[in-house]
């Protein structure tokens, strides 16, 4: 069954208790105009489709739902997910993924600043974030696992990402479509660019997945070589201290 | 390698008319300070010891004596011995100096400089053992209009309660410890930022979850099993700057506990990424509420710094239900010197100035403050709940319950006394079950001496003590410093 909701007929509290003790599997609500902590904290397998621009936090703490947003997402998309799959069909704002641990987000346009902060794996978790088009400033900041694929398909005349990317990373990949300036890029960082698509074996399916939700032609995505970002030294702290008690 | 300028900080006095050989020094010291011979020669190396006194407290013929080592320097009373040494370190490794604990430095303790009121003559003493006295404490939002959901409360039965200590900064056995001390006397535990292990899951309903910056082991089972959940902002040991625990400490279970891969380090950002804002702390304030459903009190902790009171008056406002807040002696288990030595403001003043703002502006009722860092007896509870707290968070205390002897390297993971220290063998050197007692009794000693306090003002309900600042004087203080504690000079 699938219930529907006009977010007009609501408040934003009283909205987010309808959809949080409806019973149905599908839930669908139009016309939101900047409503947030929509899906937050659900432990479940529903699926939420959602019209309109969503407010900040959507879906974080959740685990285990699919959201498809078609509209713009805002801040903290995805904060602190631990399972699920969110499809934004539009932007989001800053932190997205922030401290994600596992689930996936598909992000069909831009991405703001500090996407993928503090990103970690898990034992069978490993989180992932697709963007179409371009990344601001601090992308995979402080990243401790996963997979962010950047793909700046909307604006091939720019770098897809911003300044100070991976800053603090110390675990993860950060896999760019087309060959990125270095300046762009922290010190620990170790780029590989990529030519022959069979080393994007392990990014494939992400990248079909993405075409998939989104109408792209894979041929588009791979008309150019993709570049992997790593870190060169996972333990970059190891040798900042002192230890002494006086 | 050039020479070491460090001399040894303790040297170890064996006396061999005592020393029977045993070799139980040697096989408790995990800093190798104690060595034996095959012919059974005794031998120390004084430059490994830390001062933690396993070897002599376990030393079945007190034969052992651990003594400051007698490097007297010419004296200088700028230059002290220790800021020597620690130029020494820093000149030998260009180190970052990193130390564990609280601020052991000699700033003035306010709880040492205000004395408590008794009832003379003019209206009774009550005598605790035959009358009854109230103890027991609701933290959480007290306000609430009609139609509005009820606000979930914590009910404590003591104003007493157990600070965030992760597990992986301390062993599992100290958490088990005060997890079930804090369930048997009625009040709460909290995990601090490494998540909740299984094993603990018994306990939940007397648990606080944390939620810091690094957000380790946070998925809505861990917000909604437990009783309130706390943001972590900030902590007394190391205002403005984040975690790391090393990889080193991050065995297989922790790292199952925390949800990150086993000996990776596991870095907690100096801010929430997601709170630049008192608008955006409103916004995680109502996140957590939201994905539990609003049945849970959210605490939020920041640490005792200048313009404390505005910043509470802010955490006021963006919905927090419990503001604690930890002053400048609250310890860690690792923090890097200078920041723990130098930054933050005594919890006395802090506490005195919060309440006072959050009474001035009418938003006292609105959010239960809760006090830490640096209470060390029943008698520093009476006094900052006189000076307006609802309840204090202890964990040095706690921790020297359990065996703690202050040696300031919990960042070195080895603890003799397992307690700060994810190492096997180390930590199955606290029995949580003993540990439970020795908590437990801490917490009922401490009990019985705030009753006999209050009992002697006159006052029979811990309700009528917070925020009294008329059982207060102050000694040996100036003008401005009475002002800021809101008290009078004794004798007035």
């Amino acid at each position: 069954m699938m219930a529907v909701f006009d977010a007009v007929e609501y408040n934003h509290h009283t909205l987010l208790e309808a959809m949080n003790q409806s019973p149905d599997e599908e839930i669908e609500v139009l016309n939101l105009n900047g409503q947030r902590y929509l899906g937050c904290g659900w432990k479940n397998h529903k699926s939420l489709i959602l019209h309109g621009t969503v407010g900040n936090n959507l879906g974080a703490f959740c685990e285990g739902p699919t959201i498809l947003l078609y509209g713009n997402g805002q801040e903290g998309v995805g904060n602190t997910m631990s399972a699920g799959e969110i499809i934004v069909h539009g932007r989001v704002g800053d932190i997205a993924g922030y401290s994600m641990r596992g689930g996936s987000l598909y992000i069909r346009d831009d991405a703001g600043y500090r996407l993928g902060i503090h990103m970690k794996a898990y034992q069978d978790k490993s989180p992932l974030i697709v963007v179409g088009g371009r990344s601001g400033a601090f992308l995979g900041e402080y990243m401790a696992g996963g997979t962010i694929i950047i793909l700046g398909l909307n604006d091939p005349g720019f770098s897809p990402i911003g300044p100070y990317c991976g800053t603090g990373m110390y675990a993860g990949e950060i896999w760019l479509r087309g060959e990125v300036p270095s300046n762009h890029v922290a010190d620990n960082i170790k780029a590989e660019v990529f030519q022959e698509k069979a080393r994007l074996e392990v990014i494939m399916p992400h990248l079909q997945r993405f075409a998939a939700c989104f109408g792209y032609d894979m041929s588009i995505i791979l008309d150019k070589p993709f570049t992997r970002l790593t870190v060169v030294d996972k333990r970059i702290f190891s040798r900042l201290y002192t230890g002494f008690a006086g | 390698m050039s020479l070491s300028m460090l001399t040894p900080a303790f040297t170890v006095e064996r006396n061999q008319d005592r020393c029977i050989g045993c070799g139980v020094c040697v096989k408790q010291c995990g800093n190798s300070v104690h060595h034996k011979d095959e012919d059974g020669f005794m031998w120390v190396i004084d430059k490994n010891c830390v001062g933690c006194h396993r070897c002599a407290v376990l030393c079945p013929t007190q034969a052992l004596a651990i003594k400051e080592f007698p490097a007297a320097l010419r004296p200088n009373s700028y230059w002290s011995t220790s800021s020597l040494r620690e130029i020494y370190a820093q000149a030998e490794t260009g180190g970052v100096l990193l130390t564990g604990m609280g601020n052991p430095r000699p700033f003035r303790s306010y709880f040492d400089h205000l004395l408590l009121n008794a009832s003379q003559v003019t209206n009774p003493s009550i005598d605790p053992l035959r009358e009854p006295m109230e103890l027991g404490t609701y933290l959480g939002s007290q306000v609430s209009s009609l139609g509005e959901r009820e606000k979930p409360l914590l009910k404590l039965d003591m104003p007493i309660m157990f600070s965030a200590m992760s597990y992986g900064a301390v062993s599992l056995n100290v958490q088990k410890s005060l997890a079930r001390a804090a369930r048997e006397k009625g009040t709460f535990w909290n995990t601090g930022e490494g998540g909740l292990h299984s094993d603990l899951q018994e306990y939940a309903a007397s648990t606080i979850v944390q939620v810091a910056s690094g957000r380790f082991g946070v998925n809505p089972d861990y917000l909604n099993q437990a009783a309130a959940v706390e943001i972590k902002i900030g902590q007394g040991a190391k205002p403005g700057i984040g975690g790391h625990l090393p990889g080193e400490k991050v065995s297989a279970d922790v790292a199952r506990t925390r949800m990150i891969p086993a000996w990776s380090d596991a870095i907690s950002p100096a801010p929430h990424h997601d709170v630049y804002s008192i608008e955006d702390l409103a916004q995680l304030i109502e996140t957590l509420k939201v994905a539990t459903n609003f049945e849970k009190p959210i605490s939020v902790k920041v640490a005792a710094v200048h313009n404390i009171s505005a910043i509470a008056s802010g955490m006021v406002r963006a919905g927090a239900d419990i503001v604690a807040i930890d002053g400048f002696r609250g310890a860690t288990g690792a923090a890097p010197m200078r920041i723990r030595d130098n930054i933050g403001i005594p919890i006395e003043i802090a506490i005195a100035q919060v309440d006072q703002r959050m009474r001035d502006e009418g938003i006292r009722d609105q959010a239960s403050l809760v006090a830490a860092g640096g209470i060390r007896n029943s008698a520093d509870v009476v006094k900052i709940l006189a000076l307006g707290a609802d309840a204090v968070y202890i964990g040095t205390a706690a921790l020297i319950a359990l065996g703690c002897h202050l040696c300031h390297t919990c960042f070195t993971g080895r603890c003799n006394w397992g307690i700060a220290t994810t190492e096997a063998q180390l930590s199955k050197r606290l029995n949580p079950e003993l540990g439970a007692v020795r908590a437990a009794n801490l917490l009922q000693a401490w009990e019985h001496e705030i009753k006999e306090m209050m009992g002697g003002m006159g006052i029979n309900a811990v309700d009528s003590l917070r925020g009294n600042r008329l059982m207060l004087k102050g000694i040996g203080l100036e003008q401005h410093e009475l002002d800021l504690l809101g008290i009078t000079a004794a004798g007035y």
